[in-house]
């Protein structure tokens, strides 16, 4: 089907690129990943795998407001400007606030149970996720 | 802050394979039925996870929020460069949504799950309501010289071949949606997007296909908002997530490429009795 819709602009094309691509790029990720892990659980490359795709997967949507905050400053319509950067300054407030705890988490003398009390592989994987 | 909650270590399940298969096809189920009826997985995909497979409520949030992620980046970037997302309005409304993912990711840890089940039952009750106020819902108000205003917008629609304008009305209660939204993306793990494009059509003139490309964005930058805080909480069991991704990714293509062809309206009235009952089983648990 034809669309009457002038061209996609190079921003916009950038932009679809960025997100396929970070969708692409984790799935492979976890694809290989989960396989590295069901053949060997708890094993070194699969669980890095896992992990790479998951982050990966997470920073996916901050490009989507990266390149709003460049489209509103390029149109200059500032208060468009303002609540992009808004939502980026939330997004800091979540890492801040992930990365506080994390590093609470890590502290030998937080209320962690041992790690033996967590069945499986996946227990050692999940404790160094927070450290 | 401990990975202790309500004064329980959390279950983490040592994961069989067979149990990561499970995972994988609920996921393209819920992938499939999210693309089919225009709304996300997570709302199939969390009692699954929590009622069926007994995966905590924390952990089954935690692996929703990341196929929440993944549908939004995938449907995002399929309409970038459309006119459909009116990312103005959009990012407007985000800055409501991710302080209400931001606030419900916080506070999960600290909210008792029992509150949480209820809260739950209450979220698919309203959505089961809501697909059945829907089920002949199509609503596209076709008139071009319509002046869209500082946070309306134009789209070019296929089916009518001709340019739809629209002005966005009621932002407040879009502002007030769309915090509500975040927190139950953030507290649950489900996107939200159920709550935020009925409402975007319904009270603020949004026409539905421009609502809902406009959510499909928003509930991916929604669910990052919180979905950090559950990974490093060890609520993401990243084996379990990359199975639940994975066939949400796959479910979500099959869902797209039958959309087009099927009526939704059989599988409204199934989805909304199905989310009944899940509503039913979580209050039954507190009763």
């Amino acid at each position: 089907m034809s669309r009457p819709e002038p061209e996609i602009p190079a921003l916009e094309r950038l932009l679809r690129r960025l997100l396929l691509g970070g969708a692409t790029a984790s799935a492979l990720c976890l694809t290989i990943g989960l396989g590295a892990w069901l053949i060997s659980p708890g094993a070194g490359a699969g669980r890095v795998l896992l992990q790479i795709g998951l982050i990966t997967l997470m920073v996916t949507p901050v490009t989507r407001i990266a390149v709003a905050v460049v489209e509103a400053i390029r149109i200059r319509d500032w208060v468009f400007v303002a609540t992009t950067l808004a939502v980026i300054a939330v997004l800091g407030a979540t890492l801040v606030f992930t990365l506080t705890r994390a590093r609470v988490r890590a502290q030998p003398n937080s209320q962690l149970p041992p790690a033996t009390s967590r069945a499986g592989s996946l227990g050692s994987w999940e404790l160094e996720v927070g450290s | 802050m401990t990975s202790v909650r309500n004064g329980q270590p959390h279950i983490i399940l040592s994961i069989a394979p067979l149990t990561l298969a499970i995972v994988m096809a609920a996921g393209g189920v819920a992938g499939s039925l999210g693309a089919l009826l225009g709304i996300g997985g997570g709302v199939f995909l969390v009692p699954f996870l929590n009622i069926v497979l007994g995966v905590p409520l924390n952990v089954a949030s935690g692996v929703s929020l990341m196929t929440v992620i993944a549908t939004s980046s995938v449907v995002s970037a399929g309409a970038a460069g459309r006119k459909l997302v009116n990312l103005r309005l959009g990012m407007l409304l985000q800055v409501a949504a991710s302080s209400g993912a931001l606030i419900g990711g916080v506070s999960v840890a600290s909210i008792p799950d029992r509150i949480l089940h209820i809260v739950f039952a209450a979220v698919t009750a309203a959505t089961a309501v809501i697909m059945l106020s829907r089920l002949e819902r199509r609503n596209v108000i076709l008139d071009a010289t319509v002046d869209p205003g500082p946070l309306g917008g134009r789209f070019y629609e296929d089916e009518s071949g001709r340019e739809v304008v629209y002005r966005t009305r009621r932002v407040p209660a879009a502002m007030g949606v769309s915090l509500t939204a975040g927190m139950i993306s953030g507290l649950l793990g489900i996107g939200g997007g159920i709550l935020q494009v009925p409402a975007l059509n319904a009270w603020c003139g949004v026409p539905l296909r421009a609502a809902a490309a406009t959510s499909a964005v928003m509930i991916g930058i929604t669910a990052a908002a919180s979905a950090p805080i559950y990974y490093a909480r060890g609520d993401v069991s990243a084996p379990m997530a990359a199975s639940a991704v994975l066939g949400v990714l796959l479910g979500s293509r099959v869902g797209f490429w039958f959309g087009g062809r099927a009526k939704a309206r059989g599988l409204k009235l199934l989805m909304a009795a199905v989310l009944a009952t899940v509503s039913i089983v979580y209050l039954l648990k507190e009763a």
